[in-house]
């Protein structure tokens, strides 16, 4: 695990919201709205696992089985 | 150092996909101007100078830009093979044949049914069926540069971000 992780995400999100804006601009709602929704997509396939570990390791620290 | 350049070789085709898109546009607008002032030209050739269709359309092919004037000159060739098509039917197939032009399904419908009306009748009649011909092209054209001013930069900027996202999204 890596910090790199970060700065993909933040990248993805000022992406998502340019094209977003780009997408209203011209009049293309629904479009925009898709586009965010992959947005959001994306970014939760990368952090997945990793939110899947924290929730692990909180397991085995406060010893819930 | 590979990953350099696949990102690159990404970043650029999809910016070049992009503008082809845009260019598409473009296009259309102008190829649908050039016809409109070539239907002009062509209804004072037919009402003014007289001059057979044949030498008209190879007339206009010479001043027009190059995909319209292509068209013209198609035209004109197979009004001049000598295989006895008629003007109606050698604009039919010119517009069939011609590859390359960037009008849209209605633009080519307009066109062809002027077409049915070409040199099958007095100066007067064709000199109407100009003027239909140009009211609905110039209906057309106002729709192209509505969609153009619409759709021209979106698919511009769009090629890049989307070339952007793919870098990033695999990086």
């Amino acid at each position: 695990m890596s910090i790199d992780i970060i700065f993909k995400i933040a990248a993805i999100g000022i992406l998502v919201t340019v094209l977003n804006q780009i997408l209203i601009r011209s009049g293309r709602e629904e479009q925009a709205m898709m586009v965010t929704l992959a947005g959001v997509v994306v970014v939760l396939m990368m952090v997945i696992t990793m939110i899947n570990n924290l929730f692990t390791a909180v397991k085995t620290i406060f010893q819930l089985y | 150092m590979l990953k350099i350049v696949g990102m690159v070789l990404v970043l650029i085709s999809s910016t070049l996909i992009g503008y082809m898109k845009s260019l598409k546009y473009t296009l259309r607008r102008q190829e649908l101007r050039s016809f409109l002032s070539n239907l002009n030209l062509l209804i004072t050739e037919i009402t003014y100078s007289q001059i057979t269709l044949s030498e008209a359309f190879n007339k206009l092919s010479e001043t027009s830009e190059p995909g319209v004037g292509r068209f013209f000159l198609l035209v004109s060739q197979i009004l001049n093979s000598n295989e006895g098509y008629t003007a109606s039917e050698a604009w039919e197939i010119a517009l069939d044949k011609v590859g390359n032009i960037n009008l849209s399904q209605d633009d080519i419908k307009i066109l062809k049914s002027f077409g049915k009306g070409l040199g099958n009748s007095d100066i007067y009649s064709q000199e109407k069926n100009f003027k239909l011909a140009s009211e609905l092209l110039k209906k057309q054209l106002l729709d192209a540069e509505e969609s153009s001013k619409k759709n021209e930069r979106l698919y511009k900027s769009l090629g890049i971000l989307i070339g952007v996202a793919v870098v990033i999204i695999f990086l």
